[in-house]
């Protein structure tokens, strides 16, 4: 009985203590949770800030953030991959009223990639 | 001033109005929004007027539509640990995803809760697929001999739709309540109406999805015909297009009345639509028949997918898509049971559908030929013409105005003109209220001349 549970606290342990290294880190939650910051690198600032913007016009950034964490596009439930990102970069910029131009989605779409990319490291 | 002006206000609302034909043909599915947890706006502009995305999603019996299986682009990344700070109880319950696949194909996201399993097995939906959409409206005739103003049509349905497994669809809209001059399903059955409440059931029906593993999807039940490229309810306006919802003589056939009806409908190659099916009439000893086929050029294709397009060069075309459909009904009906004068029919239509940006031209035509549509002895045979034009124009998502001209030819002579502008406007997703004025000029009899209609409705689902 006793191993049994020494046997369950190392499971348990083990199970606990393996996804720390967190590959694409949000802040916040809800209505205000966005990628962390901290990991955009210079070069991509410029990108984030137009994603910070534009892409909550009509949601919250939860959506993207999820879509990168898991690598599923939380409404229709499709991949969302590398080769996808262009495309819903460019539903998005379809939709009706989306005050968006093709460079500020050109520029998400690559933030998204490298965010993917990040995201799939071991 | 002050007073006038709220006066006219006033005045102008009451006098708006609504005319019960056309009410609450409602198709917004509140219980698609739950079970996908998402937005109106995913499917419609303003409700229940469909977009690309919603035509594309009923069209694939609601489902969303999966790209095929050997497409790279299918193939997630190995899936990504749900890690970070963010909130992760929400982020696991949005992991819940759109009942495509099974719980098994859908690899579990570390940490994150499976799609209910044994519901899955039991092929049932994630939220229970109920929703009702209500309407309240206002009318004013100023041609009308007494009752100008009718403040009493309402109406109440409930709806449900979903899919169970991916594989057997359904849809249903029943007629809870109706008040006024309403008339809650326009039968194409009308020998249907003898057990009570037949009409009440406005549409149920199944649809088996890619019939052994075909793109053919069939569906049987009571269902509108897939004839004209708008769906009844898909409109931001209140009144029905002329082209789908004229009738001749006695006959009671529309092009948009729901019927009992087994119809195989297919996308190929991704832009090319096609439907045909077979109607049973009660006491008709043969069936009827119809065939539609559409192509849409630009925009997302009918499995809705995105257009490959050019991201470093602007393109109007980009914003632009075209939708191209034609139609033909071949039938007959009678008044009753023990008559022998038939009326052989049959409705032939061309329609389009072109949207720019925020702009949407529909153009509709239809003919239709009957032999006797007044079941009279000697038969009197005739041809109507309907043509309709819409303009809309989408100024806010929550706002949309559209203007419409309108003209009927009957065989037996004259005219009916109709120019009906109108204004929807949604202020929370799932209400709208929408005016619309309609100038109706006759002179298909002396008796009949010009007449002006004033609708308000309002309308909530839920
Ligand atoms: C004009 C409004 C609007 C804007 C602006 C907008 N979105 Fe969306 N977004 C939507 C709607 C509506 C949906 C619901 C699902 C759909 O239509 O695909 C959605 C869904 C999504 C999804 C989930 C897609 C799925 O299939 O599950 C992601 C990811 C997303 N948006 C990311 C973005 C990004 C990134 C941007 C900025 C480039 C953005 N959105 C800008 C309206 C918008």
């Amino acid at each position: 009985m006793r191993s049994l549970k020494v046997l369950l606290a190392a499971v348990l342990l083990v199970a606990v203590a393996m996804p720390v290294h967190a590959k694409v880190r949000s802040v916040g939650s809800g209505d205000r949770m966005n990628f962390d910051p901290s990991q955009i690198p210079a070069d991509m600032k410029g990108a984030f800030e137009v994603m910070k913007v534009k892409c909550i016009q009509c949601h919250t950034q939860e959506r993207t953030v999820i879509a990168i964490q898991t690598g599923i596009a939380p409404v229709t439930g499709q991949p969302f991959d590398k080769q996808a990102t262009k495309a819903y970069g460019v539903k998005m910029l379809r939709k009706p009223k989306s005050n968006m131009n093709r460079e500020e989605v050109k520029q998400v779409v690559n933030l998204m990639n490298y965010l993917l990319d990040e995201a799939a490291k071991p | 001033m002050c007073k006038r002006f709220t006066r006219q206000l006033l005045s102008a609302i009451i006098i708006g109005g609504f005319i019960c034909i056309t009410v609450s043909k409602s198709d917004a599915i509140p219980a698609f929004s739950r079970e996908h947890n998402t937005e109106c706006a995913t499917c419609h502009t303003i409700f229940p007027a469909l977009n690309e995305y919603g035509n594309v999603f009923m069209k694939n019996g609601f489902v969303w539509t999966k790209q095929k299986k050997d497409d790279a682009s299918t193939k997630p990344a190995a899936k990504n640990a749900v890690k970070g700070e963010g909130d992760q109880e929400k982020q696991r319950n949005k992991e819940v995803s759109s009942g495509t696949a099974s719980p098994k194909e859908e690899e579990p996201l570390l940490g994150a809760p499976r799609k209910s399993e044994p519901l899955w097995l039991a092929g049932l939906p994630q939220t229970v697929p109920l929703s009702l959409s209500a309407a309240l409206n206002a009318s004013y005739n100023d041609d009308a001999s007494y009752d100008k103003l009718d403040l009493s049509t309402r109406a109440i349905s409930l709806l449900a739709g979903g899919v169970f497994r991916a594989k057997l669809a359904f849809y249903l809209k029943y007629n809870l309540y109706a008040e006024g001059e309403f008339d809650p399903a326009v039968s194409n059955t009308p020998l249907n109406a003898s057990p009570p409440n037949a009409n009440d059931l406005q549409e149920f029906y199944l649809v088996w999805r890619n019939t052994f593993d075909t793109p053919v999807n069939i569906k049987a039940g009571r269902l509108q015909p897939a004839l004209s490229l708008w769906k009844k309810s898909d409109k931001v306006g209140i009144s029905d297009f002329v082209t789908t919802s004229f009738r001749v003589g006695a006959s009671t056939f529309s092009a948009d009345a729901a019927e009992d009806a087994i119809e195989a409908n297919a996308v190929l190659f991704d832009r090319l639509f096609v439907a045909a099916g077979v109607v049973d009439r009660n006491g008709q000893d043969s069936n009827e028949g119809y065939g539609h086929i559409s192509l849409k050029i630009g925009g997302a294709d009918f499995k809705g997918k995105e257009p490959d397009i050019d991201l470093d060069k602007e393109s109007i075309y980009d914003y632009m898509y075209l939708v191209l459909g034609g139609y033909v009904y071949y039938g007959r009906n009678s008044d009753s049971l023990a008559s022998n004068e038939r009326n052989y029919f049959y409705r032939t239509g061309a329609e389009m559908d072109l949207v720019i940006k925020n702009a949407r031209l529909k153009v509709a035509y239809a003919r239709e030929h009957d032999n006797n549509a007044d079941f009279a002895v000697p038969h009197d045979e005739q041809s109507t013409d309907a043509l309709a034009a819409q303009a809309e124009y989408m100024f806010t998502p929550d706002l949309i105005a559209y203007a419409r001209y309108e003209l009927l030819n009957p065989g037996d002579g004259g005219s009916v003109q109709r120019y009906i502008p109108g204004i929807a406007f949604a202020p929370i997703q799932n209400t709208k209220v929408t005016f619309e004025y309609q100038h109706v000029a006759d002179n298909t009899d002396s008796s009949n001349g010009d007449s002006n209609l004033y609708l308000l409705g309002i309308r909530v689902a839920f």
